[in-house]
């Protein structure tokens, strides 16, 4: 798994490639928390993300959870992986009410 | 029929129009193999037809249609060449496709698939290395055919019948990770055994900034409703390395097939029941199931009910299933739109005019109705115009496929492929044409060898050709092949006793007896051997159009047939004529003119008359119809022409030109052949529309006919010719 961060104004994007499994998940959970906590806008750019498990799926439903008890929510900037949009399609993650929008396909910009 | 719903109905129309556009297009390839654009033409119709299949739940056309769309897509991309064994491959899998059309969505049984696994068994050398694997059903499911699948690409063994639809509860252990196991990839695994729609409960889940939270175990409860035609245990079977630390609960709720945005529907309805008990749960689906099921049941029933409103009743439906549905060019429907206006406007006028008595303008705004509604008849009935093309393609194809068969060398050319019919007269003529085109090809055209002998060239030539003369559309079927003997036919004839030895008649009649159902020509007439089974049916079904047939044959020159048709079914123009206070409709494509004549004494059902200074056989209506009433001092002679035949009927008035609306006779007036109708009149009455060249036949076969007139009369004029036997009572 690889991190890239880039700020810009209130914005922070965050860009995940590699594997993204449980040996990672507690790296990526480091890296997700201090964002939720000072960043008013926390974007993810999940295009090269190529293999999951139910444990970043989790990790973004809890970074979602946590982000809007202050109001503020997950973005995506790119497009899905083919490995992130099944694992949320089989696992019924991209039908859960706070994940529904960053998991659809509408067109975005970035 | 399949009870479909509209979307699923638009979609069958147009595969089977793509399918007709791929059959055409594929034919002229053959003609001209390097046609990049035909080739790019076929490539995008097997590609919508796919596309469509996914979407509209069609699993097994869109399964067998990849695999033709990959040997395509190598064609057009210029790595296969283009070859005749490999277009008859894609035409028969052009037809099986049209099959599977036929077929509900849900109600493709194995035996259908393997008819399809057959024919794609037969692509293979065709297909590059990795693509063979994809459309087999046993091979890995490509994840594309999952959208919605059922009978699909499944990885576990279908059973038959309708699928069964399991609930499965899955609550994995937090450390399900800790012992490799993955539950996504768990959930991935069922997603391969049928249509799977997964609800996650995430309240377990805890908070990012939660300190009690450890990304390295699973939280939360998966609730599955899956739709799947396999047994349970290939589910349960994903399941087998968890079962002992998660929980798994699996139980059956219904079988029959849902769609997946039903099964979305009814996994919300668990929404909150993570801690709920099984029974509990099994509760509350079985509540949104029934209600489900009872929504979908209540919406095919409105859906019924509309049909049925609209379906005619008893007879007529099976006639007009074939016509259920019609393309219609924007620009009539947009002047049937603009005559309705108008007809609103003259509505208005009329309504004036009523009001202020004024009977000129009243008299105006009829004329213009008048006008008006002729165009609008005209434009409405144009809407069930269709070029006969669209019949003309198939046949290209059975004359490709016919002369192969039989070895022989044909040349098959369609001309006015635009011509245009009713949808109803073009659907019902095509069996009559099949008919005589393989009679074209089986028996009129020679094989190459005896062509070059005859000093013909090796191929032979069949043209189909369609345009219009009149109120009539013509079609013609000619080939040049060694034509009918005509020797031979009056020899049969007078074997079977249709004809009396001594009897003379021209060669046309002669011919027309190929059409007589008892005719067998089997031993007798080499080149028309076989001709004979189904001739007679050809003519009744042309008859029953309302149209003609007639041969014409030269020997060694070949032979033509014509058939003459109205051009609708629904309205003709005609003329109103009163027998005995009764009035009927003769129709205006038949009347040359009308006469008058003095009546004296006694009259006979067939007399003579004077015309043009021709004489010419006089039939009475009243005498033939036994009209009540007294005879007119003078009778109205309606002048008619059939097939060359002028023919006079005496009749007590005519009224005049009249449009007749044709509303069919039942059934069991089937044998009154000379009627083809009523129609309603301006008053409420009816009349009979009478079908002169049926009606010429039944004078001919009274007791009365010229034939026995003519032994105890003297006189010579031109007597209606006696004809052999005909089989039309």
């Amino acid at each position: 798994m690889n991190l890239d961060q880039t700020e810009q104004d209130n914005r922070l994007l965050l860009t995940i490639t590699g594997k993204c499994t449980v040996e990672h998940a507690a790296a990526l959970r480091d890296a997700l928390l201090p964002a939720t906590e000072t960043t008013k806008e926390l974007a993810l750019d999940l295009s090269g993300v190529e293999g999951v498990d139910i444990t970043f799926l989790q990790l973004l439903l809890a970074t979602e959870q946590t982000l809007a008890k202050r109001g503020a929510h997950l973005l995506r900037v790119g497009s899905l992986s083919e490995a992130v949009s099944e694992a949320a399609r089989v696992s019924g993650f991209d039908q859960t009410p706070r994940l529904k929008t960053f998991f659809s396909d509408e067109e975005r910009d970035g | 029929m399949i009870e479909v719903d509209a979307a699923t109905a638009t979609y069958i129309e147009e595969a089977k129009e793509l399918l007709g556009e791929l059959e055409q297009g594929l034919l002229e390839l053959e003609n001209n193999p390097g046609d990049q654009e035909r080739l790019d033409a076929c490539f995008r119709a097997m590609h919508t037809i796919k596309g469509g299949g996914a979407m509209f739940g069609f699993e097994e056309i869109s399964r067998f249609t990849h695999a033709v769309e990959t040997v395509l897509d190598q064609v057009r991309s210029g790595h296969l060449p283009v070859t005749k064994p490999l277009l008859s491959l894609i035409l028969s899998a052009r037809d099986h496709i049209l099959a599977l059309l036929g077929i509900p969505q849900d109600a493709v049984d194995d035996d259908t698939r393997r008819v399809s696994d057959a024919l794609l068994a037969n692509f293979a050398p065709f297909l590059p290395e990795d693509a063979t694997a994809a459309p087999t059903r046993s091979a890995a499911p490509s994840l594309a055919t999952y959208d919605d699948g059922d009978g699909g690409v499944l990885a576990c063994e279908a059973r038959p019948g309708p699928p069964g639809i399991y609930w499965l509860r899955f609550a994995p252990d937090p450390a399900i990770l800790s012992t490799g196991n993955d539950p996504v990839r768990l959930l991935a695994e069922l997603d391969t055994m049928g249509l799977t729609r997964c609800l996650y409960h995430e309240d377990a889940l805890p908070d990012l900034d939660d300190p009690n939270y450890n990304p390295e175990l699973a939280y939360g409860v998966f609730d599955l409703l899956v739709r799947t035609p396999c047994a349970p245990n290939s589910l349960r079977d994903v399941f087998i390395f968890v079962e002992g630390e998660s929980d798994i609960v699996m139980e059956r709720i219904h079988v029959g097939a849902i769609r997946g945005d039903d099964l979305s529907d009814l996994l919300e309805a668990l929404q909150g029941l993570d801690r709920a008990e099984p029974p509990e749960v099994l509760q509350a689906l079985h509540r949104a199931l029934d209600h489900k099921l009872g929504e979908i049941s209540a919406a095919k029933a409105s859906t019924q009910a509309r049909i049925a409103k609209l379906a005619p009743s008893g007879g007529q439906r099976a006639h007009l299933q074939a016509a259920a549905s019609l393309r219609v060019d924007a620009a009539r429907l947009d002047s049937v739109v603009n005559m309705a206006g108008e007809l609103v406007i003259l509505q208005s006028r009329l309504r004036q005019a009523v009001k202020a008595n004024d009977i000129e303008a009243a008299a105006a705004v009829d004329e213009d109705l008048e006008r008006l509604t002729d165009a609008m008849r005209d434009v409405a009935l144009g809407l069930r115009m269709l070029p006969i093309g669209t019949v003309f393609s198939q046949f290209t194809r059975l004359v490709r496929d016919l002369s192969g068969s039989l070895g022989k060398e044909v040349e098959f050319e369609a001309l006015g492929g635009d011509t245009e019919l009713d949808k109803t007269v073009i659907d019902r003529l095509k069996d009559p044409l099949i008919h005589l085109l393989r009679n074209s090809l089986d028996h009129g055209i020679e094989s190459p060898e005896v062509r070059v002998a005859a000093g013909k060239p090796s191929r032979g030539r069949v043209t189909l050709s369609a345009r219009h003369s009149g109120g009539n559309v013509i079609i013609s079927i000619a080939d040049d092949g060694r034509g009918i003997d005509a020797a031979a036919v009056r020899r049969k004839a007078i074997d079977q006793g249709i004809l009396s030895p001594e009897t003379e008649i021209s060669e046309k009649e002669l011919f027309e007896l190929i059409f007589a159902p008892g005719f067998s020509t089997a031993t007798a007439v080499s080149n028309i051997s076989g001709r004979g089974v189904g001739m007679d049916v050809v003519k009744r079904n042309i008859e029953a159009l309302r149209g003609l047939v007639e041969v014409e044959s030269a020997p060694s020159k070949g032979t033509t047939v014509t058939i003459r048709l109205p051009l609708t079914l629904a309205i003709i123009d005609g003329f109103c004529v009163v027998v005995g206070g009764e009035s009927y409709i003769v129709p205006l494509v038949n009347l040359r003119g009308f006469q008058e004549r003095c009546v004296a004494g006694e009259t006979r059902i067939v007399e003579n008359i004077e015309r043009m200074g021709e004489l010419i056989p006089l039939v009475s209506l009243r005498r033939l119809f036994g009209a009540p009433g007294p005879l007119p001092p003078y009778e109205r002679v309606v002048v008619t022409e059939v097939e060359g035949e002028i023919v006079g009927f005496s009749v007590d008035k005519v009224v005049g030109r009249q449009q007749a609306v044709i509303k069919s006779l039942d059934d069991c007036y089937r044998n009154l052949k000379w009627i083809s109708g009523t129609t309603i009149n301006g008053d409420g009455s009816i009349s009979l529309i009478l079908d002169i060249p049926q009606l010429i036949r039944f004078v001919r076969e009274t007791e009365e006919s010229p034939l026995a007139a003519r032994e105890g009369l003297p006189y010579t004029g031109p007597v209606m010719q006696p004809r052999p036997r005909s089989p039309y009572p």
